[in-house]
C-alpha cells in the first residue's frame, strides 16, 4: 500500500507543469499575437538550465466539503530530473533523475527511502522531463477564458480536451500567466475534484544544479525499492 | 434523557446500569436510519512489512459507500461499493479491481459493508442481530455476542461487540461459522460529537497481517445530490475481475490476507 500510495504524491506538480505547457500551447494557436506570448512562456521554461517555484495546491473535496491547501516546492531541470518537496503540516518529498536512473520517495512521518528506476517513474513525469515536445504535441484547441480565483479575475486559457501526455479527455485543463511571464495558476479538473496549482516567485537558473535533485533524509535511513508492480505478485 | 445528551455531543453519558440499558443507547446512538453522510479523515496502515497513510475523502448513503484517497495532493485511491457491486482503483499504478460480493463461504456484502462503516449499525438485518444478542459483563462494560446467519441466505457469521460502561463501542470482530478466529476486528476510538452525529474518533482495523487506522477529522451531511460516481478506469488501465484469482490475490495482499483470498 505504501508503494502504491507514494508514486501517486509526485503526479499532481507534474500533471500541472505538463498542462502548463500543453495549455499554453494550444492557446499559442489561437491567435498569432497569443501564440507568441505563450509559446515565448513555454520555451521560457523549457529552455531554462533549471527552474523553480514555490507552489500551492488547493485540491476540491469530491463530496462537497472544504478545499485543501498544500504549499511546497518544486525544482525542474528539462531533460535531466524533477523534485517536488510538500511543506507545512504534511512533509513529502519525491525526486526523478533521468542520468542518475532514480526515482525516490521520501516522508520523514515515516522515514524510509523508496528508490526505483528512472524507467518505474509515472509515464507523465517521464515525458515531462524527457520530452517535453511529446507534451506539445499533444494539446489540441483551447479558448481564453477569464476566472476568479481567491475572489480576484484572472485571464488565462481554457483546453477543451487536454491530453497531457496520454489519452484522458475527462481533463480540463486552465491556466494564467503570471508577472514573471511563467505559469502563475494552473487549474486541471476532472469528474472527481479539482486541482489548483499556483507557482509563486518562479526562479530560472542560470545553470543547473543537479544537486537540487537529492533528497536529504537522515543518516541510516533504510532504502526499499519501489516496484508498484510487487503488488501484483510480480505479474506485468 | 439518553437521546437527548447522546444528540448534545459533548454531554458527558452516565454509565449505563446495565448491559441490556448500554445496548439499548448503543442502538439508539448508533442504530437509526442516517441521512447520507461524508467525511474526511487520515488512515495509516500496515500489511506485512510495509506501511503508509493517506487521507480519505467519503460519501455514505444507505447501501453505497464511495472513497476517494489522497497521497499528499495527489488522488491515488478510488474505491467504492454499490449493495454488492465493489470497484477498487490505485490510480498511479494504473490498475482496478472490479466484481460483485459473490455469497459463499466468505462475507458477505453486507458483512463487508460493517466492516467498512463499523460504526454504522443501522442496517436493519445487523440492528435485528444486536437486539437477539446476548449479554455477558466484562471488566470495563458488555459485550454481545450476535449470530448474523440469515435463514433466507443460509449462511452464518457471527459478531462479538464490546460496549464501555455508557454504551459505547469499544470493539467488535466478526466471525465466520465454525472459525475460531475472527475475519476481521475494529477497535474504536471514543466518540465524539461531528456535525452530523456521534462517531468514534478514530477505527482500527486488524486483519491477519494488515493493520489499518482511520482517524475521523470531519463526518457532516452529505450535501443533497446523489452520492458522487467514480469515474471508470482509462483506457490504458490493467482491469482485475474481482472473481479473476490475481484481482482476489491482489485485494488479498491489500487486506493482509494474500494466504487465504488468493485459493
Amino acid at each position: 500500500m505504501r508503494r502504491a500510495l507514494a508514486v501517486g504524491r509526485i503526479v499532481s506538480v507534474a500533471t500541472a507543469m505538463a498542462a502548463a505547457v500543453t495549455a499554453v500551447t494550444v492557446a499559442a494557436g489561437f491567435t498569432a499575437e497569443a501564440e507568441d506570448a505563450v509559446r515565448a512562456m513555454v520555451q521560457r521554461l523549457l529552455d531554462a538550465p533549471e527552474a523553480t517555484a514555490t507552489v500551492v495546491l488547493e485540491r476540491s473535496d469530491p463530496f462537497g466539503g472544504p478545499p485543501e491547501r498544500e504549499e511546497g516546492r518544486v525544482w525542474y531541470i528539462p531533460g535531466r530530473g524533477l523534485r517536488y518537496r510538500a511543506e507545512g503540516d504534511v512533509k513529502h518529498e519525491m525526486a526523478l533523475d533521468r542520468e542518475a536512473d532514480r526515482v525516490v520517495l521520501y516522508r520523514p512521518s515515516e522515514p524510509h527511502l523508496y528508490e526505483a528506476a528512472w524507467a518505474r517513474a509515472p509515464r507523465r513525469l517521464r515525458q515531462l522531463v524527457a520530452d517535453p515536445d511529446r507534451v506539445l504535441r499533444g494539446a489540441e484547441g483551447a479558448v481564453p477564458e477569464s476566472r476568479d480565483v481567491r475572489g480576484k479575475r484572472h485571464d488565462g486559457w481554457r483546453l477543451r480536451e487536454a491530453k497531457l501526455g496520454e489519452s484522458d479527455s475527462r481533463t480540463s485543463v486552465w491556466l494564467t500567466r503570471g508577472a514573471s511571464g511563467l505559469p502563475h495558476f494552473v487549474s486541471v479538473a476532472n469528474e472527481v475534484d479539482t486541482l489548483l496549482v499556483e507557482f509563486r516567485r518562479w526562479t530560472v537558473r542560470r545553470a543547473a544544479r543537479p544537486k537540487d535533485l537529492a533528497v536529504d533524509v537522515p543518516h541510516g535511513t533504510p532504502t526499499s525499492p519501489l516496484d508498484p508492480r510487487d503488488l501484483l505478485g510480480g505479474g506485468e | 434523557m439518553a437521546a437527548a445528551l447522546l444528540a448534545g455531543g459533548c454531554a458527558r453519558i452516565p454509565v449505563a446500569a446495565s448491559g441490556v440499558e448500554a445496548r439499548a443507547r448503543l442502538l439508539e446512538a448508533h442504530a437509526h436510519a442516517s441521512a447520507p453522510t461524508r467525511g474526511v479523515g487520515e488512515v495509516r496502515g500496515r500489511v506485512g512489512g510495509h506501511g503508509g497513510s493517506f487521507r480519505a475523502h467519503w460519501g455514505s448513503s444507505a447501501e453505497s459507500l464511495v472513497v476517494v484517497g489522497y497521497a499528499g495532493p495527489v488522488r491515488a485511491l478510488e474505491a467504492g461499493m454499490w449493495g454488492d457491486s465493489v470497484y477498487v482503483a490505485v490510480r498511479p499504478e494504473e490498475f482496478c479491481v472490479t466484481g460483485t460480493v459473490v455469497e459463499g463461504r466468505r462475507l458477505g456484502a453486507d458483512e463487508i459493508r460493517f466492516l467498512l462503516r463499523p460504526w454504522d449499525f443501522s442496517a436493519p438485518w445487523l440492528r435485528a442481530s444486536l437486539e437477539r444478542a446476548s449479554i455477558e459483563p466484562r471488566d470495563d462494560g458488555w459485550r454481545l455476542r450476535a449470530e448474523l446467519e440469515r435463514e433466507e441466505e443460509g449462511r452464518g457469521a457471527s459478531l462479538t461487540l464490546d460496549l464501555d460502561k455508557r454504551g459505547e463501542p469499544r470493539a467488535a470482530a466478526v466471525y465466520r461459522s465454525g472459525e475460531p478466529e475472527p475475519v476481521a476486528t475494529v477497535r474504536y476510538g471514543r466518540t465524539r460529537g461531528y456535525a452530523a452525529g456521534r462517531y468514534p474518533r478514530w477505527v482500527e482495523w486488524t486483519r491477519r497481517n494488515a493493520r489499518v487506522r482511520l482517524d475521523l477529522r470531519d463526518v457532516d451531511p452529505l450535501p443533497e445530490g446523489p452520492l458522487r460516481r467514480l469515474p471508470p478506469p482509462r483506457e490504458a488501465w490493467r482491469v482485475l475481475a474481482l472473481d479473476d484469482p490475481e484481482g482476489r490475490r491482489l485485494l488479498g495482499r491489500l487486506l493482509g490476507s494474500e494466504e487465504e483470498d488468493s485459493r
